[in-house]
């Protein structure tokens, strides 16, 4: 019961921005748990944290994107995640790996998640670059922060808020224009999304 | 364009999850049937997505910080370790030749070092504190050291008055201390020490009386016991009354965990021969530790007989 208050309190704390909060809560519960399940499957303590970093930014991105479920326990999501990660990193470098040991049943909590992989990166990078910097900043107001209009004139010196939309209503059709015309990019992002 | 920007925005709505619900239901309709609309909402998923992505991946960089800036500090503890070790054994060496400085202006310094270990007997007692230094050089020189508490033993060492630059001696001190077994457990003790006139040895030696704690050895240590399941339904765990266990544990000859329970959530008075799953045990040698929370360990042996 407890424990699904706290994830519900992290969820909020994410959506907040409180991101040092969630974080320092994060490093004492999830940390030490994939850093075990990590160890014990033939990984060392480094790998466990990179794992864990992989997992956070997937749990921020599912939650910004409003795809967690509020029902489940946020801990659980990083785990299952965590494992998936490392299965998949282990499979990569033919590592040796029991995995009869790991009980893989269906893990709902994680099939959600959206992770933001190496190539992903890339991609966003490149796009973000073409939508120009004044593009970035409103429509990381409007989809990462929430900020309302209002919020998005003030900050950006906008006259009105009728501008603020009509400035996120372009850059963000500008960016979908571009998406629209790269198969390949639309399905390395849908494809992530479904796994 | 205001068409676009109507549907911008009802996409917008809508994947942040602030339609009302008919609203909604509404949507999802026009999703399932509009391809053209679907395929917006797509670009618009994947743009939010690369948007919320450039922002998340950000935060690697903070934990970046977070779980790998502890190393350095390990570093820095290491070196602080390592300086204050030179530098205790730098000052340990300077204090040293301090005092074979001193040991030469008085030709002889008698440094007794006394360990005593009280054994407890009765109410008052009698010890003996065996002193000791090195012997370092073999001139000699007379002086007469006497540690004297309640009934004192004159010791005399002689030694040459020759010139003696300095000189250590190895000197049995016998002092007899009357220990109050009820006192604290520590207690400073001067002992004086007297010389022959002619030489200058005065000083005194001081002496940390540790009394040991009243502590009665355990029999029930390295204890064995026999049971045997048909005669006697379960074997009583002998725990020690005095002390709060914590946890009995039950091993085989092969030192895997046969039987183990935490004293405090559940008290097992007793052992029926059964490992934590159920498995009856065979014939054969066992051995039990039983943890207390004071830190002590009661172990012993069992052997079970059928």
């Amino acid at each position: 019961m407890t424990a699904k208050n706290k994830s519900q309190e992290v969820v909020e704390a994410i959506l907040s921005g409180q991101n040092t909060k969630v974080l320092n809560y994060l490093y004492k519960t999830a940390l030490p748990q994939i850093t075990k399940f990590i160890c014990i499957n033939n990984g060392d303590e480094d790998e466990a944290k990179d794992i864990f970093q992989d997992a956070v930014v997937s749990l921020f991105t599912t939650v910004k994107m409003g795809k967690f479920d509020i029902e489940k326990d946020v801990n659980g999501f990083l785990f299952f995640v965590s494992r998936n990660l490392w299965i998949n990193y282990v499979k990569k470098r033919g590592r040796q790996l029991d995995v009869s040991k790991m009980h893989l049943s269906m893990y709902e909590e994680s099939q959600l998640a959206v992770m933001i992989t190496e190539e992903k990166k890339v991609q966003i990078e490149q796009f973000l670059e073409k939508a120009g910097d004044k593009c970035k900043q409103v429509l990381k107001y409007v989809i990462y922060d929430n900020y309302s209009m209002k919020e998005i004139a003030k900050l950006m010196d906008f006259a009105n808020e009728a501008v603020a939309k009509t400035t996120h209503h372009r850059c963000k059709q500008k960016l979908m224009d571009l998406v629209a015309n790269n198969k390949a990019v639309i399905n390395l992002f849908k494809d992530h999304e479904r796994e | 364009m205001k068409e676009n920007s109507d549907i911008l925005d009802k996409i917008e709505l809508y994947s942040k999850g602030k339609m009302r619900l008919e609203e909604k239901l509404a949507f999802e309709n026009e999703l399932a049937t509009d391809e053209a609309l679907r395929e917006q909402f797509e670009f618009s998923q994947i743009v939010d997505q690369m948007i919320i992505g450039n922002e998340t991946l950000k935060l690697k960089e903070q934990m970046q910080k977070d779980l790998y800036n502890t190393k350095p500090k390990w570093g820095s503890y290491l070196a602080v370790s390592l300086f204050a070790l030179v530098a205790s054994a730098g000052l340990f060496m300077v204090f040293n030749i301090k005092n074979e400085k001193s040991q030469i202006e008085k030709s002889v310094v008698v440094v007794p070092k006394i360990t005593k270990q009280v054994e407890r007997q009765t109410d008052t007692q009698k010890s003996t504190v065996p002193t000791s230094t090195k012997k370092a050089m073999s001139q000699e020189k007379k002086t007469s050291v006497e540690a004297a508490t309640k009934s004192p033993d004159f010791k005399t060492v002689a030694i040459e008055p020759n010139e003696v630059q300095s000189v250590s001696v190895s000197l049995p001190v016998s002092a007899q201390i009357v220990s109050n077994p009820n006192a604290t457990s520590k207690q400073s003790v001067t002992l004086p020490i007297k010389t022959t006139p002619n030489v200058d040895l005065t000083g005194k030696v001081e002496t940390l009386v540790e009394h040991a704690p009243k502590k009665v050895e355990s029999k029930k240590q390295q204890a064995s016991y026999v049971y045997n399941p048909e005669y006697d339904s379960s074997w009583p765990i002998p725990y020690d009354a005095d002390k709060q266990a914590t946890s009995i544990n039950i091993l085989e000859k092969g030192g895997k965990v046969f039987f183990q329970s935490s004293v405090s959530a559940s008290y097992p008075t007793e052992w029926k021969g059964e490992s934590n799953t159920g498995l009856v045990l065979g014939m054969g040698l066992y051995f039990f530790t039983i943890e207390y929370a004071d830190g002590s360990v009661d172990e012993g042996s069992i052997v079970v007989t059928r």
